[in-house]
């Protein structure tokens, strides 16, 4: 679970949006450039099928509205709340509200931006929970249930206790179905009295709890159909987690002096929707989502806003050149003292690295703090919690993204010193005639010569006159 | 009397109309000359027929911006001057000076170069400048094969004769030197300046006896045993090696460009452009010296005028010149800040590096419905407000260039990143 450190900065009570209206515009995907959820084929036949901005915008209004009524309710876990609001308020405005529409609608909200894919791909999985248990709610089925006694599993595990919430089912008012769930999922114990991992044991209880009647048909149908259809097994972000990232770090950090508005949203950079890495299945911004809460993603944002102040390049900071100041304090032969100061100013290069560096050292310092604590930041998360916040935009990425190419380089050293070589023919100009500019492409020559060999020997340095590289 | 009255009136308006007419004839007089047009590509060119503009009606090279003058003289030179070279290099000057001028008014914009008063050119010119006698005494020290911008200036008050002159342009004669004979020479020896520039530094290494591995390196294999050699660098240092090594190495010749040298820099429409950008930004660079950053700046709006990659290049019968290369790969060196590189292209190449990147950045910018982040012209013609003649190539320019994007750029953030990435691949870091 994720701990909240730091958490004076934000002050917004994250677990009721009550008190205040939440910020809906906030859920307005501009950070998604690509659609996940669904192909571009579907994306054409949506736009096809939804093509009067007026009625979108209904649907718009309402399902946001359905969203601010959820954000007022005590607990967020109540999920199924989303699509109920939104359901009746499509029935109140007389707009078609079957399950069938509802999902429509959302591939529709999804094509428009109106939400990003993370909200879409969550309220679609729940409308279909919903629907499912509906339906079998409705199912006047008699179900059978398990009598044999599995002694050594019903010690670990007392069903009375166990089932106590599911005697009636979760009204999802004040009890939430996925949350009990999920909280009875996780209490199973295995016969050898450790935390069970094998699905078969939540099988055999449900059905013995059936058997003794703590639960009745429905609910033995509803738990069975969410133990082996439903998405929420896999689920690995709560909409009260999503909404807390979304209303409290999300575009929160926007340079007053904005630099650039997007025209064209579809040819914007996709880095945010691109898969984090080769193994990983998520794309950037759902693993950030995952990976951290909204304090660590401004956190992780603040390293590269104190990069950017450090270039000079931040849109609201006038940085000046940094300086290495050093004092001395000398012991002369007459026993005195003399005290000097040394001062050198960065030149622009040198400042350029020095910012890299210390963006390097800053994620380092975070990543020993404890509520990093089992999480590896990579400098991608760095860039897309930048993103997420604002503080980059679209335009910066390809930019930001190379500047850990300092300390993950991506060129060999063969290539860095085969691009320093110097071009003597390039030497000479009208305003030296020969042999002079000759002399000066064999000095310069010898300069090559110079670094080559300091290449040789082990040193680093590209250019000797800067002190970082 | 009142009779007389409407008639005085429309004579008067008569004689308005004419008189307005008569100046604006005296202003322009527009004449065909045939100058110099480089072929897009190689050594090649051709004499065009052009017409030069704002000419005064007096059958001179003098007209409202320019005035072509021979030698010290002060009058303009004539059309029908008895050298036909002179007036064909006069009328190759005035047109491409004009062409540079147009280029610094409409298209950078720049107040400064609107508001210069008419500036004199000196052609044919062997003498030196002096900066409290405008000219030194021409048997003293001859110069060819060169061009230079001179700055305003007077003669100190003590002085008999009272003189004061503007900003010039002057270009030498062209004299056919032997490239071989060249090296035996001392006396007026263009480098010997900047070998000295060039000592300290190398003296540096020295303490580290790492320009003994640069030498080994540098200087060809059967050179390396000979006495010369080890005498020089035990006597002499370095910097006499590389004289040596000129004088003793037979196998030299590959690195001459030619078995002369010569250069006809008055009929060089590049240098005639590199020249003129030295008294367009003279306002913040005083061309007192030459210093990489002011030679770099001026190669850069030369460049984009020329638009050719490799700029004062050969040019037939005219120029044995090796061009410099905008498009050139070479990497950062604090040696490169020496006065004797101001010959280099490494500033030149820093700058156009910038634009082409800038170029295909703006294009990109464009595909997605933005405006161009920023006119990268503009944006060096204001760093050259933050340069003067002090400048060096790794703090200033850089920092002046990084500045001019944050004043100027649409999105100075990523503007400023990519003029990064262009110094980084410069070899800055
Ligand atoms: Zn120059």
């Amino acid at each position: 679970m994720k701990k909240v450190i730091m958490a004076a900065i934000l002050c917004s009570n994250f677990l009721n949006f009550g008190a205040q209206a939440a910020n809906l515009n906030l859920l307005y995907n501009d950070k998604e450039v690509t659609i996940a959820g669904f192909n571009s084929k579907e994306k054409v036949r949506i736009s096809a099928a939804y093509q009067d901005p007026k009625f979108n915008n209904q649907i718009k209004n309402l399902f946001y509205q359905s969203v601010q009524d959820y954000l007022r309710s005590d607990n967020l876990k109540c999920e199924f709340r989303i699509p109920n609001f939104f359901e009746n308020y499509l029935h109140k405005a007389k707009l078609n509200y079957s399950k069938a529409d509802i999902l429509e609608h959302y591939k529709m909200l999804r094509v428009n931006n109106f939400i990003d894919d993370i909200l879409y791909e969550s309220v679609r999985d729940i409308t279909v929970d919903l629907f499912a248990m509906r339906d079998l709610e409705n199912l006047n089925r008699t179900e059978k249930g398990i009598s044999k006694v599995k002694a050594k599993l019903l010690e670990v595990n007392d069903i009375n206790e166990h089932y106590e919430n599911f005697r009636k089912f979760p009204d999802e008012n004040s009890v939430c179905v996925y949350q009990e769930f999920i909280h009875l999922k996780n209490i199973i114990f295995s016969k050898d009295n450790k935390l069970s991992q094998d699905t078969n044991d939540f099988k055999y209880l449900n059905g013995h709890a059936l058997y003794n009647k703590v639960i009745d048909d429905n609910t033995f149908r509803k738990l069975e159909y969410l133990r082996t259809q439903s998405t929420i097994t896999k689920r690995e972000l709560w909409l009260q987690d999503y909404f807390k990232i979304i209303f409290n770090a999300k575009n929160k950090m926007i340079p007053e002096k904005k630099l650039y508005v997007y025209r064209d949203f579809d040819k914007e950079n996709k880095f945010s929707t691109e898969k984090a890495s080769r193994k990983e299945r998520l794309t950037r911004r759902k693993l950030l989502y995952l990976k951290y809460d909204e304090t660590q993603i401004i956190q992780l944002a603040t390293v590269l806003q104190n990069a950017s102040r450090r270039m000079g390049s931040d849109p609201d900071t006038r940085s000046s050149a940094p300086a290495i100041i050093q004092s001395f304090e000398v012991t002369l032969q007459n026993g005195k003292r003399e005290t000097y100061v040394e001062k050198h100013e960065l030149d622009p290069q040198s400042q350029y690295v020095y910012a890299r560096r210390m963006l390097r050292k800053d994620v380092l310092n975070l990543q020993m703090m404890d509520s990093f604590n089992k999480l590896k930041i990579t400098y991608e998360d760095v860039v897309m919690a930048a993103l997420e916040t604002g503080y980059i935009n679209f335009e910066d990425i390809e930019f930001v993204i190379t500047y850990d190419d300092l300390w993950n380089p991506t060129k060999s050293r063969q290539q860095k010193m085969f691009g320093f070589l110097f071009d003597v023919a390039g030497y000479g100009s009208f305003v030296l005639p020969p042999p002079w500019n000759i002399a000066a492409a064999i000095a310069l020559g010898v300069t090559e010569g110079i670094v080559e060999s300091k290449f040789e020997t082990g040193a680093d340095h590209d250019n000797p006159a800067t002190i970082f590289e | 009397m009142i009779t007389r009255q409407p008639f005085l009136n429309k004579l008067g308006l008569i004689l308005l109309f004419t008189s307005s007419v008569a100046s604006a004839q005296v202003g322009t007089c527009p004449k065909d000359f045939n100058v110099v047009e480089r072929n897009p590509k190689g050594s090649g060119f051709t004499f065009q027929s052009r017409t030069l503009e704002d000419l005064n009606c007096d059958d001179t090279f003098e007209g409202k911006y320019f005035k072509i003058v021979h030698g010290t003289n002060s009058k303009p030179i004539h059309f029908e001057h008895v050298d036909p070279e002179l007036v064909k290099k006069a009328a190759n000057v005035y047109h491409h000076l004009t062409i540079a001028r147009n280029h610094w008014v409409n298209v950078v914009d720049s107040a400064y170069v609107k508001s210069l008063p008419q500036i004199t050119i000196r052609l044919d010119i062997a003498n030196t400048f002096s900066s409290v006698r405008h000219f030194k005494n021409a048997e003293q020290e001859k110069n060819f094969n060169n061009a230079w911008t001179i700055p305003e200036g007077e003669t100190p008050k003590t002085a008999q004769e009272k003189l004061k002159w503007g900003k010039e342009i002057w270009f030498s004669p062209m004299k056919k030197l032997e490239s071989k004979k060249l090296v035996k020479s001392d006396g007026s020896n263009p480098i010997h300046q900047s070998l000295i520039l060039v000592k300290d530094p190398l003296m540096e290494y020295n303490k580290n006896a790492l320009i003994y591995q640069g030498l080994t390196l540098a200087i060809a294999d059967n050179f390396k045993d000979s006495a010369v050699y080890s005498n020089a660098l035990k006597t002499l240092g370095a910097v006499a090696l590389l004289y040596g090594a000129i004088e003793i190495s037979k196998g030299a010749d590959h690195w001459f460009m030619s078995k002369y040298y010569f250069i006809d820099t008055a009929m060089v429409p590049e240098i005639i452009y590199h020249e003129y950008a030295h008294i367009a930004m003279s306002d913040t660079m005083k061309t007192v010296h030459s210093v990489p950053v002011i030679e770099g700046m001026a190669d850069y709006f030369a460049a984009t005028i020329a638009d050719r990659r490799n700029m004062y290049e050969k040019l037939k019968g005219i120029s044995s010149n090796k061009g410099k290369d905008r498009g050139s790969k070479m990497r950062y060196h604090p040696f490169l800040e020496g006065e004797w590189n101001s010959t280099s292209d490494f500033t030149l190449s820093v700058l156009w590096q910038g634009r082409e990147a800038f170029e295909k950045y703006n294009k990109s910018r464009q595909e997605r419905g933005q405006e161009n982040n920023v006119d990268y012209e503009q944006l060096v013609f204001h760093a050259h407000q933050k340069l003067d003649e002090n400048s060096d190539i790794a703090n200033h320019l850089t920092r002046a260039l990084l500045e001019s994007c944050r004043d100027n750029c649409e999105n100075p953030r990523t503007g400023m990143n990519l003029l990064n990435q262009v110094f980084e691949k410069k070899g800055f870091n």
